[in-house]
């Protein structure tokens, strides 16, 4: 039985690139900055580097602490309710920006960011559908 | 937990349950949160 599903975009990424890597604009207030950010299943939630929540003007410790575990140790971040467009989708998220300054990664996770979406993904093409979830 | 603008509108032990209480209600920031020293995945 097939199935079928309606995107409102389609999103191009680069398949030579390590990972699936989207342009991202994060906003607070009257800043924003965009960045390249991995699509990380496995992340609860969006993680970014400390300086570009600086570039935004925040103070990092005044967001909402919380411990992140990895394979390989664990680190603590800051958590800031922003608006992240994708892709000319913009969602109302938490995000979170690493305490330690030699943290260098950018991810796209889960909890208000992917599961606000209907995600479609053909990984040889280098094609992401995206589309804002809207519950039934 | 669900916000409406700043204002708590709901919260429970799941975010299903959230949902369920909230549906119906049109943008509202609905988001789970942690313990601080519950160590949650960072993926990576």
């Amino acid at each position: 039985m097939p199935y079928q599903l309606k995107f409102e975009k389609l999103v191009m990424f680069d398949i030579n690139q390590d990972g699936i890597c989207l342009d991202v604009e994060i906003k607070y207030a009257d800043s924003n900055i965009k960045i390249n950010a991995k699509i990380d299943t496995g992340a609860a939630y969006s993680i970014f580097e400390r300086r570009f929540g600086e570039k935004l003007g925040l103070e990092i410790e005044s967001g909402m602490r919380q411990r992140f575990g990895t394979a390989t140790g664990n680190f603590y971040a800051y958590g800031f309710r922003v608006t992240l467009n994708v892709a000319e989708i913009e969602l109302d998220s938490m995000i979170f920006f690493a305490e330690n300054e030699s943290f260098s990664k950018n991810v796209l996770g889960r909890i208000t960011w992917l599961d606000n979406l209907v995600f479609g993904l053909v990984d040889q093409e280098g094609k992401i559908y995206l589309s804002k979830y809207e519950p039934e | 937990m669900a916000l409406d603008g700043d204002v708590l509108v709901a919260h429970a032990g799941t975010l299903q349950e959230v949902r369920r209480q909230t549906k119906g209600k049109s943008n509202l920031f609905i988001v789970k949160v942690f313990a601080e020293e519950t160590i949650i995945s960072a993926g990576l």
